[in-house]
């Protein structure tokens, strides 16, 4: 089946006979959507691109907050073990040393984390 | 053939069927002519094949469009993803410098020891001489010296972080840091008999024991807004080679990015010898006159030799460790 189609294919291409009004529209309209296509992939490639490069932009704003390390009110404790029994790195600390987080949300999902003693 | 193609096709002075046209001769310009005629007069189309090769060319050129403009979103939450795993191990190594480093530990190895020599005399007696001054003569002359007799060393170890206070053996009550210099000193000795006590005089931290890799972790409690405790988590190890250098390798839970955090150490050690002679008397040491007495005089030295070993590490390397 598919043989004897591409056989006609072949033939009506290799054929001198002309094509109706019919074959150019549709030729036309298949031509009209790849254009639509490949704009509107453009279009939405651009608009990607233009979220990311403002996301990104967001981002190193903050990254520079968070590596210049000033203030901050988020605080926690980090508590070392070794050998899976707690203990105080050094004998002027406690076990559970206080410290002070800074945060870059802004991609989304898993924030970014650094953090000091303090 | 499209209009586009009988123009190139044409301007290229080639048709098929046609010699290459010049131009400038009259005869060749009717020949390009002629051509043109024949294939605007040609039924031979291909309309649907080049709209179905155009919409291949679009379909290809937006889908290519289309992945760079996603992969180059995708690579800025893959950067933040990157960047959340290097300052979670970053910042780590920073408190454990920052924890560890420029702090110095002493540890003190105090040997006491002391040797007695008695001289037993005997037959004291006091005259009195012409001016009516008493004065005491030995009647044993010379006086019995005996065989000195050394006693049980004593021993105080003592360990001290910088200024401050003497921080109690044994080593598992240590901070991190005093736990691995004694670690370094005496190895896994506890020091709890005469014979581990003597031996860790000659202990040195230049020429110390080494450990192997032990699991070295670290836990976050918080409940910061944006922060996660359990993405900031180190599961790492800390090891130490004989000269004292403590590598920590330090990774984020996932495994993602390492750190090999390398501590040198820094080692002064000096001895010193004191001798405290002191001298003590068994017996009378008045009598009448006349009177014959025993008074045994005891000599003592006393040797207290104290051994002090100060190790401070600094930060020798960071190194980014690929695995």
């Amino acid at each position: 089946m598919i043989m004897k189609t591409g056989r006609k294919l072949l033939r009506r291409l290799r054929g001198r006979a002309g094509e109706s009004i019919a074959e150019v529209l549709v030729a036309l309209l298949i031509s009209a959507l790849a254009m639509m296509l490949l704009a509107g992939m453009i279009n939405s490639s651009w608009k990607v691109l233009d979220s990311s490069r403002a996301a990104l932009a967001d981002y190193n704003a903050q990254e520079s907050v968070l590596t210049a390390q000033g203030s901050s009110d988020r605080t926690g404790t980090v508590t070392a073990s070794l050998g899976g029994d707690a203990v105080k790195l050094n004998a002027d600390t406690n076990v559970q040393i206080p410290v002070k987080y800074y945060v870059n949300d802004a991609v989304g999902g898993k924030p970014v984390v650094a953090y000091k003693a303090g | 053939m499209t209009i586009i193609g009988m123009v190139k096709t044409i301007s290229m002075g080639s048709v098929r069927g046609f010699p290459a046209a010049d131009p400038n001769r009259p005869e060749d310009t009717a020949l390009l002519l002629n051509a043109v005629k024949t294939k605007s007069r040609s039924t031979r189309g291909a309309s649907i094949t080049f709209a179905l090769l155009l919409f291949m060319v679009c379909a290809v050129l937006g889908a290519v469009v289309l992945t760079a403009g996603t992969a180059s979103a995708g690579r800025v939450s893959g950067m933040a993803e990157a960047d959340g795993r290097y300052y979670s191990v970053s910042s780590a190594a920073e408190l454990l410098t920052q924890e560890l480093t420029g702090r110095s530990v002493t540890i003190t190895r105090v040997r006491t020891v002391a040797t007695s020599t008695d001289t037993v005399c005997v037959d004291r007696k006091f005259v009195v001489n012409e001016n009516g001054v008493d004065l005491e003569q030995w009647i044993s002359d010379p006086p019995d010296v005996q065989t000195p007799v050394t006693g049980d060393p004593t021993y105080a170890i003592t360990v001290r972080e910088g200024d401050g206070t003497d921080l109690a053996l044994p080593q598992a009550s240590l901070p991190f840091l005093s736990a691995q210099a004694v670690q370094l000193m005496f190895g896994s000795s506890n020091l709890s008999t005469p014979a581990e006590q003597e031996a860790a005089m000659s202990c040195s931290l230049s020429a110390g024991f080494s450990h192997a890799e032990i699991p070295f972790t670290l836990t976050h409690a918080t409940s910061a807004s944006g922060v996660t405790a359990a993405d900031l988590a180190i599961d790492g190890s800390v090891e130490m080679r004989g000269d004292g250098t403590l590598i920590f390798l330090l990774k984020d839970v996932d495994g993602g990015f390492w750190l090999r955090l390398t501590l040198t150490p820094s080692v002064e050690e000096s001895t010193k010898s004191i001798l405290v002679p002191t001298d003590s008397v068994t017996g009378p040491v008045t009598s009448a006159a006349g009177d014959t007495v025993t008074t045994t005089f005891t000599h003592t030295d006393t040797v207290t030799t104290t051994k002090t070993s100060t190790i401070t590490w600094s930060v020798g390397e960071l190194q980014k460790v690929v695995r």
